[in-house]
């Protein structure tokens, strides 16, 4: 199985159903865009995969190659190979954002193994050059003080140096501004691969502009309504998302 | 009962800090020091045997589980020999540093400034008045000329073994100008842990002197030290203390610092991190008596299992202290359900020209922040240290000789690992 497979997935949270039925699935070397209006449940559906353990999965499954995602650890899903870009991403005081990274790459080995500082640097700076990033940015607290695009950036960081098989991003266009929009999508386009799913949540066309997905998907109320090409995109920017949710009544 | 057992007992009374035969034994013995040191043990020993009996409402130890520091545990003095060590090759030019009981010999009147200063005088003036009377050892540290000493001089406090109690009074003088780094260990005992160290510190910075101090604490789980420091700054003068306590069952902290002439700073750092039921408990002052002085003070604690912090801490600002800018900032993470942070914040000011802050606060970890970490591929645990790690090192991020501060950093990750 080369693909992250959402099959029938129903999660709640504090007895509110969000997701009802929700099927889905990203082959490796693909890109697929999620759109949808707002409460669809588009964010739901990023934390469920990641593990969030405020929502409870009541049925479904997820399939990640061969592992079924539902009810593991955020962690265990991390290192299975799974990305999840925040919407937000959390302000971790004190910790600098090399660290962190070192942190979340040491999690991937053995017990007494520990990634090599050099070569950590020499990538780390690397993957910072191509994202437009200070170098100084290393020693700053994780996302303390960050702006919108810094924060960005920086989950783009942290997805390039972790090397997941699939990559959600949630929302990755909101607060940014045209230049940070192309530098953090030409960070996501420099990691599509054959290798590697992609599934993009977002609510504006615009970001389908700049990392141009393979499949468009449109979510309401908890399940995927309509599914095209990325001429849907297009179609929903003129149209709005009504007649996609009259369509799928009907 | 057994002789032998008897003969314990005894040679436990002969210890106790309740009798008046155990100071006039220990004077005996030290009958060869100046007449002027004699006068202050037994200065400090009366005024010991005169203080009242334990309040039961003490506001300087308010929240604090005293009887934790009861000197009943103790059944004799430390080797004095074994309880501190200057590390080598630390004096320098310009630079002195040497063992009290050896200046007591050949130069006691380097000694002399002792007396004169007191104690932080914030509560645990029972520990302050027999470390006066029974110290036998600490050091004295003192430069002169203007010497800027790069490379920090090195002191080590050894945890005594089980029952024992080390009392170290140390002194530092720093002449006008000069600028030296200490770093101040406390070591635990491996072979037999559970001993007190009674530390006893007097600073005096002289016109536009800088003091960067260091203080790590890695003692033994079962060990008490009570840590006194008064420090008196002077004019344009600098004086920073940054502390991590990582060690002992009872830790009691008193840190006063006097602003005492126009244009000086006084910055304190204090990061704990507490298992089991460790409990560390601080106290501090600071004290603006000149005008155009800044303080700022920053205690962290991250608490576990059935660990408990006290923090009680006042900026006083006399009336000549006109144009103080001071702060002071306590704040607590808590791991667990039993774990306890209490927190005194004061100010007294009247002065009316003045800028002054404090603020206190717990807090337990953010779920969503946990969760994010988590979403990288680190456990809950590793999540939780590095979260840990990262609030505590704000104190410790103040110490400006470059290799120290990463020294002490990877001291805390260290024993955020373990």
């Amino acid at each position: 199985m080369n693909s992250l497979k959402i099959e029938n997935l129903q999660a709640s949270i504090e007895d509110k159903p969000i997701l009802n039925g929700l099927t889905l699935e990203i082959p490796k070397g693909e890109v697929h865009a999620i759109m949808g209006p707002n409460g669809s449940g588009k964010s739901t559906l990023a934390k469920v995969l990641a593990g969030h353990p405020d929502y409870k999965v009541t049925g479904g499954t997820a399939i990640l190659d061969n592992e079924n995602l539902i009810g593991m650890e955020p962690d265990e899903i991390s290192r299975l190979g799974l990305f999840l870009a925040f919407q937000y991403p959390m302000e971790v005081a004190g910790v600098s954002i090399a660290n962190f990274i070192r942190a979340a790459r040491n999690a991937r080995l053995g017990k007494d193994e520990k990634v090599k500082a050099v070569d950590f640097y020499k990538e780390l700076y690397e993957h910072m050059d191509a994202l437009g990033m200070d170098r100084k940015f290393t020693s700053r607290s994780l996302n303390d003080g960050f702006s919108g695009g810094e924060k960005k950036r920086c989950e783009i960081l942290q997805m390039s140096m972790l090397n997941p098989k699939y990559c959600i991003l949630d929302e990755t266009d909101s607060g940014l501004d045209i230049d940070a929009l192309r530098v953090v999508s030409e960070g996501v386009n420099r990691m599509r691969n054959p290798e590697r799913g992609i599934l993009v949540i977002t609510h504006y066309q615009r970001l389908l502009d700049y990392i141009v997905p393979d499949f468009v998907h449109v979510m309401s109320e908890g399940k995927i309504v309509r599914t095209g090409g990325k001429d849907l995109a297009l179609e929903l920017e003129d149209r709005g998302y009504d007649w996609v949710k009259q369509e799928a009544v009907a | 009962m057994s002789q032998e057992t008897l003969s314990i007992i005894s040679s436990m009374d002969s210890y106790s800090f309740k009798q008046p035969e155990t100071f006039t034994h220990f004077a005996e013995s030290r009958s060869w020091e100046p007449g002027w040191l004699a006068d202050y043990r037994k200065e400090c020993w009366d005024s010991f045997a005169s203080l009242p009996e334990r309040l039961l409402k003490d506001e300087t130890w308010r929240f604090s589980p005293r009887a934790r520091f009861g000197l009943n545990k103790i059944n004799g003095l430390a080797d004095p020999k074994e309880s501190l060590i200057i590390e080598e090759n630390s004096s320098k030019d310009g630079v002195s540093i040497d063992l009290f009981d050896r200046l007591i010999l050949d130069q006691p009147h380097c000694l002399s400034l002792l007396p004169k200063i007191a104690g932080p005088d914030l509560g645990a003036n029972d520990y302050s008045l027999l470390t006066g009377a029974f110290a036998e050892t600490g050091y004295l540290l003192r430069a002169n000329r203007s010497v800027h000493s790069g490379q920090p001089i090195i002191v080590k406090h050894i945890e005594p073994e089980a029952g024992k109690i080390a009392f170290h009074h140390s002194l530092i003088e720093l002449e006008a100008n000069t600028e030296v780094t200490l770093v101040e260990k406390f070591i635990a005992n491996e072979t037999n842990p559970g001993g007190t160290i009674s530390s006893l510190l007097k600073v005096r910075l002289g016109d536009g002197a800088r003091l960067h101090r260091i203080v790590l604490q890695q003692c033994s789980k079962s060990a008490t030290l009570v840590q006194l420091e008064n420090f008196i700054i002077g004019k344009d003068g600098y004086l920073s203390s940054t502390n991590l306590h990582l060690g002992c069952g009872q830790t009691r902290v008193e840190s006063k610092g006097v602003l005492n002439g126009p244009g000086s700073h006084f910055e304190y750092g204090s990061a704990h991190s507490g298992d089991s039921n460790q409990l560390f408990d601080q106290r501090t002052i600071q004290v603006h008596e000149a005008p155009n002085c800044t303080s700022n003070l920053l205690c962290k604690n991250v608490l576990r299992n059935e660990a408990k912090s006290i923090f009680s801490g006042l900026i006083k600002v006399r009336k000549e202290a006109q144009h103080t800018d001071a702060y002071q900032t306590n704040r607590n993470l808590l791991l667990s359900s039993e774990a306890k942070a209490d927190s005194l914040p004061g100010l007294e000011i009247l002065a009316n020209e003045v800028k002054c802050s404090h603020g206190a606060t717990t807090s337990r970890i953010d779920p969503q922040e946990l969760f994010y970490l988590q979403s990288r591929g680190m456990s809950l645990k590793d999540a939780e240290k590095l979260i840990a790690l990262g609030f505590l090192s704000g104190p410790l991020n103040s110490v400006s000789h470059e290799p120290t501060r990463e020294w002490i950093l990877n001291s805390l990750a260290d024993s955020l690992e373990s």
